[in-house]
């Protein structure tokens, strides 16, 4: 078994062991997402050339900016106090 | 028991991240891939993954009323330096053809320099400036995976300075 699956299998585990885990409930569960999320993102450079890595790695980078230039559009231009805005 | 949980979820994101420095071969691509190259991409793309995942969380828990405006709005900012940080080394390794001469080891340097300084400023002026203890956790367990990743690309860089002293 790949080491990467295998460790991507753990993380429900430890997402477990924090009380109150019920999907959307917990404050934990941004970071349970994000783990699985950028594991599985890891996993899929083994089937990638160096290139195509590469080329990934710069459109994952120009969607980033794409969202947090929203966000600093909606964080500069609000004046909600409650934050978020979503 | 929440930190706890978010410490093992930590540790897992570091082995994930620490076991690109020990896969090898496997599909280098066209662009000349040495292991060290096909690393370090790998890592300044796992960057690039960490910062959309950071960005996620980051608005999650501004939703959840966990963050500030302003403490989102320091996040942002250090999080768009980082990204265009890495977007700067992500150009320098695809133009890589080889072993880089000596401006290009220095222009490398440069730039995983920058990276490191974007890093230690989001961690500095935008994960440790925030209050509410639980999401500075689930933040600072994203700085680890970034930090991780810097790791195998400062290998790349010693590397590339070692050859150059050969």
């Amino acid at each position: 078994m790949n080491f990467l699956t295998l460790i991507s299998q753990l993380l429900p585990i430890a997402s477990s062991v924090a009380p109150g885990t019920v999907a959307g409930t917990s404050q934990f569960m941004p970071l349970v997402v994000a783990a699985t999320n950028l594991i599985a993102y890891i996993q899929q450079q083994g089937g990638l050339t160096t290139e195509q890595i590469l080329d990934r790695a710069g459109s994952t980078l120009d969607e980033n900016e794409v969202e947090l230039l929203k966000d600093m559009a909606r964080l500069q231009g609000s004046a909600d106090p409650a934050g978020g805005g979503h | 028991m929440k930190l706890r949980s978010i410490t093992i979820t930590g540790l897992i994101l570091s082995l994930a991240l620490a076991s690109l420095a020990f896969q090898c071969g496997g599909g280098s691509g066209s662009s000349g891939g040495s292991d060290s190259v096909r690393n370090a991409a790998r890592a300044a793309d796992a960057i690039a993954g960490s910062i959309k995942e950071m960005t996620k969380v980051k608005r999650d828990l501004a939703r959840q009323g966990s963050l500030t405006p302003a403490e989102e709005l320091r996040l942002t900012q250090t999080l768009l330096r980082l990204n265009t940080a890495d977007k700067a080394l992500v150009q320098r390794l695809k133009a890589l053809r080889g072993e880089p001469d000596a401006s290009g080891r220095a222009e490398l340097l440069t730039m995983f320099n920058e990276v490191s300084a974007a890093i230690n400023d989001l961690n500095s002026n935008g994960v440790l400036g925030v209050t509410n203890e639980g999401a500075r956790n689930q933040l600072s367990t994203i700085i680890t995976t970034l930090q991780s990743s810097m790791q195998i690309i400062q290998a790349f860089v010693q590397a590339q300075g070692t050859n150059a002293n050969l």
